[in-house]
């Protein structure tokens, strides 16, 4: 099985920024409550960023970090604490999605209603070549019903 | 330039925001069977651009809010699968309430003249059709004014 997990440094800056601004207000509000004042430092600074990171680390990859194998049968996408293990030929259409920013994800469809996201740029896969890979391994296996005139989609 | 080199150009300069003077394109499916025909790729999208706050915001209360798609199919110079690929799309317009769509119909040599006598003369609102052909980097196109958009994107990158 091939295994990607690259890490996201979008993903994880955003929630050490997110902690460090979060701890610094709390502090600023323990510190008005009880003493009427804010008491700031940079050692303090310091410490808050360490703590952020540290808890920004722990959160990163509980909620973000995304591990993918995948071998002609199937596949296994583990992200935070959610794994899935699912075969290619339990799903019939594959499409390519732009989530915005210049992320895409391909999107595996199963009788043509629900469906699971790969994020295929978070991952560092070339999303259009990943994308018709995956379709030779769903087309390669049991292909699914017609949709018909009706939406990809549904 | 190969036929699935021009769809793949087409397809990242619509998903990346080419359209987006028409329409937010999102997702794309490749070889995919409609009704009777199959096309060589469909990008989906809607009118309403998705943003962030602000032009989100505008979006929402000024753009209308409607799906539309853009069909591609190639390798058809005397365009004999045009009728049965006009009736899927209506149909699949139909069930999806899309207002309009796109028909671009690529191929490596020219197309008949006959072909493209039938694409100048149509003038159907709802579905704008360009047949690109990409030796001679020649672009025909419906005359309506979902026609001339199409065109408009289908010739920026031959």
């Amino acid at each position: 099985m091939k295994t990607t997990a690259p890490l996201q440094i979008g993903n994880l800056l955003k929630t050490i920024a997110f902690l460090f601004f979060g701890l610094l207000i709390l502090w600023g509000l323990i510190n008005y409550l009880m003493m009427r004042q804010v008491y700031l430092h940079w050692l303090l600074l310091l410490f808050n960023l360490l703590v952020a990171t540290g808890l920004g680390w722990w959160f990163y990859k509980r909620m973000y970090h995304t591990t993918f194998s995948y071998d002609r049968d199937g596949f296994e996408i583990e992200r935070g604490d959610s794994r899935l293990s699912a075969r290619w030929r339990d799903y019939s259409r594959v499409s390519l999605v732009h989530l915005g920013l210049g992320e895409f994800a391909v999107r595996l469809y199963k009788d043509g209603e629900d469906f699971l996201q790969i994020p295929a740029s978070s991952l560092k896969l070339d999303p259009s070549e990943f994308r018709f890979q995956v379709m030779e391994f769903v087309k390669g296996q049991e292909r699914g019903p017609d949709l018909g005139a009706s939406s990809p989609r549904r | 330039m190969k036929i699935r080199e021009y769809l793949l150009k087409l397809e990242d300069n619509l998903m990346t925001g080419g359209g987006r003077w028409v329409a937010d394109f999102t997702e794309s499916f490749w070889e995919l069977p409609v009704g009777d025909t199959a096309f060589d790729m469909l990008i989906l999208g809607n009118t309403r651009p998705r943003g962030f706050l602000l032009s989100r915001f505008f979006s929402w209360i000024v753009l209308p809010n409607y799906p539309v798609a853009c069909f591609a199919y190639s390798d058809d110079p005397d365009l004999k699968r045009l009728s049965p690929s006009l009736k899927a799309i209506a149909e699949y317009r139909e069930k999806e309430e899309m207002p309009w769509a796109w028909l671009v119909i690529v191929n490596e040599g020219p197309f008949s003249r006959r072909a493209q006598a039938l694409v100048e003369k149509n003038d159907t609102k709802e579905i704008g059709i360009a047949l690109v052909d990409l030796a001679s980097q020649e672009i025909t196109a419906s005359k309506s004014f979902i026609g001339r958009r199409v065109a408009r994107i289908a010739k920026r990158f031959k």
